[in-house]
């Protein structure tokens, strides 16, 4: 189902790539945990794709088998339209192109170690040519481009000695130590006080239009993904559900679950003047699947309330609905995706509630 | 220029009378030289039945806040000034909280106060049946009460929160994060107190359970009547969730009032820095700048408005005078020298 041609432009791509981890049960027994299932990720250069979805959809999973953590299942991983190769130096050069950001700012630095050192171990590695005096002068222009200054000061400081919001711009900074094409962004914001998370925003909008980085921003936050990236992709239960440009996405959601995400997120704009009306049905909005026993069918026909027949037996065709814009879904299929518009999945849940018999 | 304040929901800011007053609260954590501040004059009101919203980022003393309120708190914490009434249903005198020692507090909590931590992993018992939680709870609260309709109880206060009477044998582990979080919320309920404190109960949940879980909040509430103190540093989710806001700086308690006056016409820097440094979800975008610089370090405050370095508004008389928190409409105070000056200015919406 995915076009296997490598399309020019694309710096990085995931093609049908597929995950599957065996957990050893309470009573011995392994199962297979399907945390991503073919899925496709295609990043351009000063581009930024937000990957969006609950704990559990797979997301860092994916962007893990981007990074190189994981070896995908199946499925195949590309740079420049390349196969990654493996072995150590095959890594070690990937890395110099893809560097990935983790969510824990507080974790990803080496606390015995002043920054100094923490960048110069990635300028080592990543570009040994340089000698000493260059590196010290590299080091100060990273903490520069990302707005640690006096540079000279922060380098000296032991992580410990740092804000959340300073950590998290030396692990950018070392990150673009070794002059990536890709950033793998995997919540690099949510553990940051909600008064410096835009700063941090605004230093990976300007590395994308300054550097020309492809940027992969993992999110469960739709308002932070529509504030600095082009296109949205949306994962339910290990599956890519829907993709298109981001206004597109978040205006007119074309799968019910982008549906219910975008609804479920605080939105102070709505001007709330009846809090009662503004919440009603949404007590019972239920919960991902497992991923060891998946439903069958599209993962979210258990909570969907526009879910038919067909649904539950067979995977979803995936439905061109725009310019770049996909989702998949049977509404598309039988004609119904005019539905998606006109109500909300509370009050359609609570329809369909009143109705048992549509149920499936 | 002339602000605004919108009159909105008079339905759900209840005009009942104050079930919690916290006056001049202060409390201090006594490690090495010099004590820490988390704490400083802290006052406010809770009204019978209200949802009071505290948003605050870390190190804004939230947490310590709430510990202090619940006197939960342990050394080195210590509260060292202000009181906290508590009004009862009965209508007796208002009582103490800070006076009590823990054997007259047994009294207060659960049956009049309660708290839902941030992490449900923590805050249930991993060894013992989600059932055998609530009976304890509830035996210990009633001792007339049969085992068997304890277990009954508990099997209605799950229902409470949308999960099924057969997970009532089930361990904690057996339950996904929001179901015990849910969980959590009908424990703390089990005595039918009349304040639930709650404790960034969604910050470990996604969105989707996050609203469940407020919606299942604000049905709670209305059908029960309790008062809740909800802390989070997501104050878009307070806009929607709470009557009224305080918003904590370095301890205090730098403005305070109904929601949409807040959301509309802020009257602290602080509080228009942080409600405009949340993106939003269907407005026209534009470029954020969120707030510069970093929350103070409390072991060596700044002088004056404890804001002062951040502020962009910033006057010399900040560094040199702490603001009182003053009335600045109806039901909103605010502390900052510009609302002492003629300058009502500020951005409004």
């Amino acid at each position: 189902m995915t076009r296997s041609a490598p399309e020019e432009g694309y710096v990085l791509e995931a093609l049908g790539v597929t995950k599957h981890f065996s957990a050893r049960g309470s009573v011995g027994r392994t199962s297979v945990v399907r945390a991503v299932e073919d899925a496709t990720i295609r990043l351009k250069p000063g581009r930024i794709l937000a990957l969006v979805g609950e704990s559990g959809s797979g997301k860092t999973t994916l962007a893990r088998m981007l990074a190189r953590f994981h070896e995908p299942t199946q499925g195949r991983i590309l740079l420049r339209g390349e196969p990654v190769g493996k072995g150590r130096r095959a890594r070690q050069a990937y890395h110099s192109d893809v560097q990935l950001i983790f969510q824990d700012p507080f974790g990803s630095l080496n606390p015995l170690h002043r920054v100094r050192y923490n960048l110069e171990r990635a300028l080592r590695l990543h570009q040994p040519r340089l000698n000493a005096d260059a590196r010290r002068q590299r080091i100060v222009e990273l903490l520069e481009r990302v707005g640690l200054v006096p540079a000279a000061e922060f380098a000296e400081k032991f992580p410990h000695e740092l804000s959340g919001g300073q950590r998290q711009r030396v692990v950018i900074a070392r990150a673009l130590a070794v002059e990536p094409k890709v950033l793998l962004g995997d919540e690099p914001i949510s553990m940051l006080d909600v008064s410096i998370r835009l700063e941090m925003l605004n230093l990976l909008q300007r590395l994308r239009t300054e550097d020309g980085l492809a940027l992969l921003y993992i999110t469960h936050d739709i308002a932070s993904a529509r504030y600095l990236c082009d296109e949205i992709a949306v994962m339910y239960a290990g599956q890519m559900v829907e993709c298109g440009p981001k206004e597109a996405v978040i205006a007119a959601p074309q799968h019910p679950y982008t549906k219910l995400l975008i609804e479920s997120s605080p939105d102070p704009e709505r001007g709330v003047t009846d809090r009662d009306a503004l919440f009603a049905g949404a007590d019972e909005l239920g919960e991902p699947p497992s991923l060891i026993d998946p439903p069958t069918g599209c993962r979210f026909h258990p909570r969907c309330p526009f879910a038919m027949k067909e649904c539950v037996d067979e995977t979803p065709p995936r439905a061109e609905v725009g310019e770049g814009h996909w989702a998949q879904c049977w509404l598309h299929a039988k004609g119904r995706a005019g539905e998606l518009g006109e109500t909300t999945h509370a009050a359609a849940a609570a329809a369909r509630r009143g109705s048992p018999e549509e149920a499936s | 220029m002339t602000v605004q304040v919108e009159q909105q929901r008079p339905a759900s800011a209840p005009a009942g009378h104050a079930v919690l007053e916290v006056r001049g609260l202060a409390v201090e954590y006594r490690t090495g030289h010099e004590p820490v501040r988390a704490c400083a004059d802290v006052s406010f009101t809770l009204r019978r039945g209200e949802i009071l919203g505290v948003a605050g980022e870390s190190g804004s003393g939230k947490s310590t806040l709430i510990t202090a309120l619940t006197r939960l708190q342990r050394p080195p914490a210590v509260t060292t000034a202000g009181e906290i009434l508590f009004h009862g249903r009965d209508g007796a005198a208002p009582v103490d909280l800070v006076a009590l020692d823990r054997k007259q507090l047994r009294r207060y909590r659960w049956t009049a106060l309660s708290i839902v931590l941030q992490s449900a992993m923590d805050a249930l018992n991993p060894v013992m049946r989600i059932g055998d939680q609530f009976v304890d709870v509830l035996r210990a609260h009633d001792r007339t009460l049969g085992k068997r309709e304890a277990w009954t109880g508990a099997a209605e206060l799950l229902a409470l929160v949308g999960i099924s009477a057969d997970r009532v044998r089930d361990y904690p582990h057996q339950l996904s994060g929001g179901m015990r979080q849910r969980a959590a919320i009908a424990l703390a309920l089990a005595c039918r107190p009349e304040l639930v404190v709650m404790d960034e109960p969604t910050t470990a949940v996604d969105v989707v359970m996050q609203r469940q879980i407020l919606a299942q909040v604000l049905r709670l509430r209305r059908e029960l009547g309790f008062a809740v103190v909800f802390v989070t540093h997501d104050l878009s989710l307070l806009l929607e969730l709470a009557d009224r806001i305080a918003i904590m700086y370095a301890g205090r308690v730098v403005e305070v009032g109904e929601s949409s006056a807040l959301y509309h016409a802020p009257k602290h820097p602080y509080t228009q820095g942080l409600r405009d440094s949340f993106p939003p979800l269907h407005a026209p975008l534009r470029t954020l700048r969120g707030i510069p610089g970093t929350p103070p370090d409390l072991r060596r405050p700044p002088t004056g408005c404890p804001f002062q370095p951040r502020c962009a508004r910033r006057m010399e008389e900040c560094a040199q005078r702490l603001p009182a928190l003053l009335s600045v409409g109806p039901g909103h105070d605010a502390a900052c020298l510009l609302n002492e000056t003629d300058d009502t200015g500020g951005d409004t919406r």
